[in-house]
C-alpha cells in the first residue's frame, strides 16, 4: 500500500515538474529564480553562492519584508526571528500552497512563534519547540532515504562541520518525509537519540525541504554552511523542491562517517588548490587534501592519458618545495598509478635521506 | 632439513592409519589425548608472536598433553618474559627458551610444530620460512596482507609438505558447520547470492605524538618488511587499523566469515571473477583502513557475494546465504537461524555431502600432524578466503570494477590493480613466492 502511493505521488511529482519546466523556461532564461531571505547579508551571501555555484539557480537576497513569492521557483528561508506581517504570511502559505516551493533551513520554521500554517509548512506539529544542543559540535548525520532524490547516492553517515545539533520536537505530520537524523547523545535525557534534522514535506500542491542544519551560521561563523554535506543538500533540497526531481551528484570528496569536509568558497577545490593544499601536510595534520587528491584519481576514468595527467602533476610536485610527508603520500599513490615516466625521477630520489624508502618502494611497483 | 622427530612422528601416524583406517582424523585417545603421552611422543611445539592471540593460542596448546611447548619467540621482550612464565608454569620447571629473532629461533631449536601470531605484514616471511625448515604449522588468520604473499606461503606450505592450519576456528564449532552442510547440499536450493557482515570499522584516534620505543620492544624488527615510521605507541593490537600492516577489520575478519561463506558454497580451492565496491577511509589521523566498507564479488557460478561493515546489511554480523528457497544465517555466538524453522530440522542423508568436522580447532591440527591428512583449514583454503578481502579492499583503492582470474590470480581488466596484489617490501627483507 504506502509503496503504492509513493509511486503515485512520485508520477505526479514528474508531471508537476514537467509543468514547472516548462514554465520556467517560458518565464525565465534557463536558470531556476530562487529568493533567498536570511538575516544577515553574510549568511544570506553564503546560502546564494552555495545555490549558484550549483549552476541552477539564479538568485536575489532579501533581509527583510520579502514579496512577490510567486515569481520564484523556491523561497530559501533561514531566519531566527520572523517579523513578517500577516499578510506576508498569508502571501508566502498561499505561494507554497499552490504549487511552490521552499526550502526551511536553521530554526526558520519555528522563527515565527504561533504560526499555524508554517507548522504544517514544516512538518513540524503545531506548538513544537525548537531544542538546541548547549554548544557547537561536530556531528554525524545518518540518511535514512537511499531513494528520496535528495539523499540518493550520498554516504549513509556523514561529518556535519560544527554546528548546534537542533529539531523540532517531532518533525512528523502526514505529508512528512524524514530524509536523515542526527545522533544526540545528551539532548534527550542523555539516553540519546537519533533526531530528525532533514525531512521533505508535501504542502498543498507545493514541496518543501526542511533542515535544521546550518543553525549556527551567523555574519561572524559561516563553518556550518561550508560544510560540502550541507552545501549538497542545501543544493539538492532547493533543486528537488523547485522541480520534483534532482540533477546533481554528489561531489566526490562528501563528507563521510568519521570526517567533516569544507569547502571555502562553496565550490569544490580545483586540482591545483588541492595539491597547493595538500604540500603542506604533516603527520598529524588533516589528510584531507591528499585524499581529495587520491579521491579525483580513483573516481577517474583510470585511463593511461587521465592518470598520465595526473602524473604529471606528481612529479611536477615532487620537484616542488612540498613537505616531506606529503611528497611520501605521493610517492604511494605513483607506485600503482604511475608509468615508465616516473622512473626516472624516483630513481634520482631513492639516494634522499628523507624520501628514499617512499621512492623505492614506487619502484618496487613500477619496475618489479 | 627435516628433523628426525618429525620423521618419527609421521612414521607412527602411518602405522596408526594402517590399522584403524580411519579418514581424516585419528581419534585422539588412540594417542592418549587425556592421558600421558611418552616424551618421545609428545608434538615439540614453538609459538612466534605471544601478544593476546599469541597467548590464547599457546594456553590452548599447553592444554594439550600431546604437545611439548618448548620455546618461544616474540619482537618485545616483555611479551617473552609472560610466555616463558606461562610455559614454565605449566610444565613447572624452568626449561621453555626464549628468542627475539625468528631466524634464530627457527634455526636453533628442532620443533615439530610453531604457532604463529604477528602482525599480518610479517606473516608471510615468517611462516615461509617455517615451512622451509619442514616445521608445521598453526598460522592466524588473515593467511597475509596480500594476496601474493598468500600464495607465498601456500607454495612454501605445498614444496615442504607441511600441515597447515589457519586459526580460522569457526569451522571448528557446529553452528557453522551445520549452516554450511545445509547450503552445501541445497537445503535452501540454488544459492544466488550471499550477504557477509563484519564489524563496523574503529573511529579515528588522532594522531599521538612520536614517543621513546619502550626498552622491551625492538622496533625495527617490529616494522620489518613494512615502511620505516617513528614509535607512536602503535604497535600491540592497534595496528590493524594502519594499511601498512593490516586491512582493517575487513581483512581481520574476512578469514572468519568469508571462509565460512565459501565453505557452505564448496568455492574453498577458488576465487571471484569480479569484484566492485567502496570504502570509506578516514581523513584524520593516523588510522588509514576503510572504517566502512561494501563490495560485491560475482563467481563464475553467478553467485554474487556482498562483503560490508555489518550496519549497512539485514542480518548485520555473519553470513547469510540466500538460495531461491530460502536463506540461512550463521554468526558467533551459535547462531544459526533459517527462514523456515523447518529447514534446521533437516537431516543430511548419508549419500549428501558431509563437511569435515571437527570439533577443537588446536586437536584437529595435532591430529593432522600425526596423521599428515589435511587440517580443516589447510593453506589454499585460507589463501582463497582472505584473497576475497584484498580484492575488495584493491577495487576499492583503485574505485575501479575489476575482473579477476582466480586460476592465474591476475586483474584481466586492469593493469594498475595487479600492482596491488604485492605490498613492497623495505630494505633487504625479501620474499620468495616460488621457493
Amino acid at each position: 500500500m504506502k509503496k503504492i502511493s509513493i509511486f503515485k505521488s512520485t508520477v505526479q511529482l514528474i508531471v508537476v515538474t514537467a509543468i514547472i519546466a516548462m514554465f520556467t523556461r517560458c518565464e525565465d532564461s534557463t536558470k531556476l529564480q530562487a529568493l533567498v531571505i536570511a538575516d544577515s547579508e553574510e549568511v544570506g551571501n553564503g546560502l546564494e553562492t552555495i545555490l549558484e555555484n550549483s549552476g541552477l539557480f539564479s538568485t536575489k537576497l532579501v533581509t527583510k519584508n520579502p514579496s512577490d513569492f510567486q515569481k520564484y521557483d523556491v523561497v530559501v528561508l533561514d531566519v531566527a526571528k520572523g517579523d513578517w506581517d500577516n499578510n506576508t504570511k498569508a502571501a508566502f502559505a498561499e505561494y507554497v500552497k499552490n504549487g511552490g516551493a521552499s526550502v526551511l533551513v536553521g530554526a526558520s520554521a519555528v522563527a515565527f512563534g504561533d504560526w499555524a500554517e508554517m507548522t504544517e509548512i514544516a512538518g513540524t506539529p503545531a506548538g513544537a519547540g525548537l531544542v538546541k544542543s548547549s554548544d557547537a559540535f561536530e556531528y554525524s548525520v545518518r540518511n535514512l532515504k537511499k531513494d528520496h532524490p535528495i539523499t540518493a547516492g550520498l554516504q549513509p553517515n556523514w561529518m556535519h562541520s560544527t554546528d548546534y545539533l537542533s529539531f523540532n520536537t517531532s518533525m512528523i505530520t502526514g505529508q512528512t518525509e524524514v530524509l536523515a537524523t542526527a545522533w544526540a547523545d545528551t539532548l534527550q535525557g542523555g539516553d540519546g537519540a537519533h533526531l530528525p534534522v532533514m525531512a521533505a514535506i508535501n504542502y498543498g500542491q507545493g514541496r518543501v525541504f526542511h533542515t535544521t542544519l546550518g543553525i549556527n551560521a551567523s555574519a561572524t561563523d559561516l563553518t556550518p554552511l561550508q560544510c560540502v554535506g550541507f552545501i549538497t543538500i542545501l543544493q539538492r533540497g532547493a533543486e528537488w523542491a523547485a522541480t520534483g526531481v534532482v540533477s546533481q551528484a554528489a561531489p566526490i570528496d562528501f563528507p563521510n562517517a568519521v570526517s567533516t569536509h569544507e569547502w571555502p568558497e562553496y565550490k569544490p577545490l580545483t586540482l591545483d588548490q588541492v595539491l597547493e593544499k595538500a604540500a603542506t601536510y604533516e603527520v598529524g595534520k588533516s589528510t584531507k587534501y591528499l585524499q581529495d587528491f587520491t579521491m579525483m584519481i580513483r573516481e577517474s576514468d583510470g585511463s593511461p592519458e587521465t592518470f598520465g595527467m595526473y602524473e604529471d602533476k606528481i612529479l611536477a610536485f615532487l620537484a616542488s618545495p612540498a613537505s616531506v610527508e606529503s611528497k611520501k603520500y605521493m610517492c604511494r599513490e605513483l607506485s600503482w598509478m604511475g608509468s615508465e615516466k616516473s622512473v626516472a625521477t624516483l630513481e634520482g630520489l631513492t639516494a634522499d635521506p628523507e624520501l628514499g624508502d617512499a621512492a623505492k618502494y614506487a619502484l618496487a611497483r613500477l619496475k618489479p | 632439513m627435516k628433523n628426525n622427530r618429525r620423521q618419527f612422528i609421521k612414521k607412527a601416524a602411518g602405522g596408526a592409519l594402517g590399522i584403524f583406517a580411519v579418514p581424516y582424523i585419528i581419534p585422539g585417545s588412540a594417542l592418549g589425548k587425556n592421558g600421558a603421552v611418552a616424551a618421545s611422543n609428545r608434538i615439540v611445539l614453538g609459538g612466534i608472536g605471544l601478544g593476546s592471540q599469541g597467548t590464547w593460542n599457546s594456553r590452548s596448546f599447553l592444554e594439550k598433553k600431546e604437545v611439548q611447548y618448548v620455546a618461544i619467540c616474540d619482537v618485545d621482550s616483555a611479551h617473552r618474559d609472560k610466555a616463558v612464565s606461562m610455559v614454565n608454569g605449566n610444565y613447572k620447571n624452568t626449561d621453555c627458551r626464549s628468542y627475539a629473532d625468528y631466524r634464530e629461533f627457527l634455526e636453533k631449536e628442532k620443533l615439530d610444530a610453531v604457532t604463529i601470531a604477528v602482525p599480518d605484514h610479517w606473516h608471510a616471511l615468517i611462516a615461509t620460512a617455517a615451512a622451509n625448515k619442514g616445521i608445521d604449522i598453526y598460522g592466524e588468520k588473515p593467511l597475509s596482507r596480500s594476496i601474493k604473499e598468500s600464495r607465498a606461503i601456500v607454495n612454501a606450505v605445498e614444496k615442504n609438505k607441511v600441515i597447515w592450519q589457519t586459526g580460522s576456528w569457526q569451522r571448528s564449532l557446529e553452528n557453522f558447520r551445520r549452516g554450511a552442510e545445509l547450503v552445501i547440499n541445497g537445503r535452501i536450493g540454488k544459492i544466488t547470492h550471499v550477504e557477509v557482515g563484519l564489524p563496523n570499522g574503529r573511529r579515528p584516534i588522532g594522531t599521538p605524538p612520536v614517543m621513546d620505543v619502550p626498552e622491551s620492544l625492538d622496533w625495527e624488527m617490529w616494522l620489518g618488511p613494512a615502511p620505516a615510521v617513528p614509535y607512536r605507541g602503535v604497535s600491540h593490537w592497534d595496528w590493524r587499523w594502519i594499511m601498512d600492516y593490516s586491512g582493517g577489520q575487513l581483512t581481520d575478519w574476512a578469514g572468519h566469515h568469508i571462509d565460512i561463506a565459501h565453505w557452505g558454497l564448496g568455492y574453498d580451492r577458488t576465487g571471484p571473477i569480479s569484484v566492485e565496491g567502496e570504502g570509506v577511509y578516514p581523513r584524520e589521523g593516523i588510522f588509514d583502513v576503510p572504517v566502512e566498507y561494501d563490495f560485491t564479488c560475482e563467481y563464475a557460478t553467478g553467485v554474487k557475494m556482498r562483503v560490508a561493515n555489518s550496519s549497512r546489511l539485514v542480518h548485520g554480523m555473519g553470513t547469510a546465504w540466500y538460495g531461491d528457497k530460502g536463506w540461512v544465517h550463521v554468526d558467533r555466538g551459535d547462531v544459526i537461524r533459517t527462514s523456515e524453522p523447518k529447514i534446521l530440522e533437516e537431516v543430511i542423508g548419508p549419500e549428501e555431502i558431509k563437511l569435515y568436522k571437527s570439533t577443537d580447532h588446536q586437536q584437529n591440527f595435532l591430529d593432522c600432524i600425526r596423521s599428515r591428512k589435511e587440517t580443516i583449514t589447510p593453506a589454499e583454503t585460507a589463501l582463497r578466503s582472505i584473497s576475497v578481502g584484498h580484492l575488495g579492499e584493491i577495487s576499492m583503492l583503485t574505485g575501479k570494477k575489476l575482473a579477476w582470474d582466480p586460476e592465474k590470480e591476475v586483474f584481466t581488466n586492469n593493469e594498475y590493480a595487479n600492482r596491488l596484489l604485492m605490498r613492497p617490501y623495505r630494505g633487504e627483507w625479501k620474499l620468495e613466492i616460488n621457493s
